[in-house]
């Protein structure tokens, strides 16, 4: 075992190029290898603290409008309740307003329609019984009923009040006055004399006063004896009756709408005091 | 039987001469350039990575990390020579196992070369950290008494770095040698892989032993100047490597 200096020498001078070798192909490439990827991770990193910061500002942010949105959404929801009752209130008034409106002109309408078909209906009832009477007693009319009728006529001519009388004996006073019998039928010889005797008991007192009695046949008196003058006029027919019950009919009418009246003013209170308690 | 490759001759003109341990050693050389020139190339610097390259960047990282561990603070100033001497003790160890092969490592001449570099590097590191004075100051502390007990010292633990290593290595060869002329069968093979293992264990210990006598060399005192340094001057705190 000896020392072989020259081996030794040539041994050294290997070992140190092996070194630089190594350092140059080796050892540099794998480190900036290691550094550059080191530096990306690095770098990644960096940018994943940037981002984080970023969202953490961003978030901070959100949650600061966030609380200035919970102490504004209070106030708003007041003053947004508050216009919503208030148009709400108006609404509902407005249309009070207008279904007053409407029902006032439709209860105006109505009371109008009403005296319009009451009217008519009291026109249609008249005319209709009007028609009746006329078709009942004209089909009844025969010789003991015109009798009768006759009869009620004389009857009534003899009780006239006074100022009838009187209102005769006026008419009479002017010469030949013409004195017309209407009747619904012809009327015997007996019958007109008996009306003259009656006529003449009534101007006594004018007796020398002439008057001329004529007779004339009216169709439309159904059963009824009219006799005219002038201005001087005495019947007895079914008309008087008839024009009796149209009376009656209207004031029944009448009374029916003010009925109607009353209930549609207590039903308009009413709605109004609903109305303001609202 | 031939005690070194050295004895193994294959050429010579006078005092120049080519022997096993010259002509192993280029060829571990040889295997070293072509490897890294090879793998450099396929080098990338993004996550896909080759499994050379990771294999690599281990191995770099743990001689990194191992030179770290023994207290130098810049590793990779060092990395070049440390990691060399690790990757060419441990690769001229680990070749035994080629029939034929000669580890250059078995050579006196080549593990005192090493310890050589070594013994130069101490002194190199340690001058170029903490200046001329100031390192052969440390010659002489903890009083001028020990300077020439340093001095062998320094020099005692060169030789045994250089024979440990030849030592382990030259006997590991003699066995396997003598072995295979008296069990030629099994014992070998079992004598072979202990050898590995014994052969790496030396190139981690060359390797660390190395650290430590660079790092004893460099690190604490170099600390302690760097803070005196910033005491007195009372600028900010810089890297070591920065002052120079």
């Amino acid at each position: 075992m000896t020392i072989d200096w020259f081996t030794v020498s040539a041994q050294t001078l290997n070992f140190l190029l092996l070194v630089w070798l190594l350092k140059r192909y080796l050892y540099g490439p794998i480190l900036k290898a290691i550094d550059a990827r080191e530096s990306q991770v690095a770098k990644v990193l960096s940018d994943a603290d940037t981002i984080k910061s970023d969202v953490e500002s961003q978030r901070n942010l959100l949650e600061q409008k966030n609380a200035e949105i919970d102490t504004n959404r209070d106030e708003l929801l007041k003053v947004a309740t508050k216009t919503a009752n208030d148009q709400s209130e108006q609404i509902v008034f407005q249309a009070h307003k207008k279904a007053d409106e409407i029902s006032h002109s439709r209860f105006l309408a109505l009371d109008k329609e009403l005296q319009h078909y009451q009217n008519d209906i009291a026109l249609k009832t008249l005319q209709e019984i009007y028609e009746i009477a006329r078709k009942v007693l004209a089909d009844l009319a025969d010789v003991e009923l015109e009798q009768k009728m006759f009869e009620c006529f004389c009857k009534h001519l003899k009780n006239l009040s006074p100022d009838e009388k009187t209102n005769l004996n006026k008419t009479l006073e002017a010469d030949n006055t013409e004195m017309v019998l209407y009747s619904a039928f012809e009327l015997t010889q007996a019958q007109l004399e008996a009306i003259d005797d009656i006529l003449k008991k009534l101007t006594l007192a004018n007796t020398d006063r002439q008057y001329q009695l004529k007779q004339e046949v009216k169709v439309a008196l159904i059963s009824g004896i009219e006799l005219r003058s002038n201005a001087w006029k005495i019947s007895w027919n079914s008309e008087d009756y008839l024009k009796v019950l149209q009376t009656f009919i209207n004031q029944l009418l009448t009374e029916q709408r003010e009925t109607l009246n009353n209930r549609t003013a207590q039903l308009n209170s009413r709605m109004h005091t609903t109305k303001d308690s609202a | 039987m031939q005690l070194s490759p050295d004895e193994i001759v294959y050429w010579q003109l006078g005092f120049i001469k080519l022997n096993a341990t010259i002509v192993f050693t280029w060829c571990l050389m040889l295997i070293f350039f072509i490897s890294a020139n090879v793998l450099a190339q396929a080098l990338t610097h993004h996550d896909k990575r080759t499994r050379w390259q990771n294999a690599l960047e281990t191995i770099v990282l743990g001689i990194e990390k191992q030179i770290s561990s023994v207290g130098l603070t810049y590793p990779r100033q060092y990395i070049g020579f440390l990691g060399t001497l690790f990757l060419f003790v441990a690769l001229a160890n680990l070749l035994t196992i080629l029939p034929g092969y000669e580890p250059p490592t078995g050579s006196l001449s080549t593990t005192l070369s090493l310890a050589l570099c070594v013994f130069i590097a101490v002194p190199y590191y340690g001058i170029k950290k903490r200046g001329v004075k100031d390192y052969l100051a440390s010659y002489a502390k903890p009083t001028v008494i020990m300077l020439p007990f340093n001095i062998i010292g320094e020099i005692s633990r060169t030789f045994a770095l250089a024979v440990r290593l030849f030592g382990n290595i030259m006997s590991g060869t003699m066995v396997i040698a003598i072995m295979m002329l008296i069990a030629p069968f099994i014992f070998p093979i079992v004598m072979t892989a202990l050898g590995l293992l014994t052969g790496m264990v030396q190139a981690y210990i060359f390797f660390i032993l190395a650290s430590v006598y660079i790092a004893a060399a460099t690190s604490v005192n170099n600390t302690q100047s760097h803070i005196q340094k910033h005491t007195l001057k009372n600028t900010p705190l810089t890297k070591p490597s920065e002052e120079k």
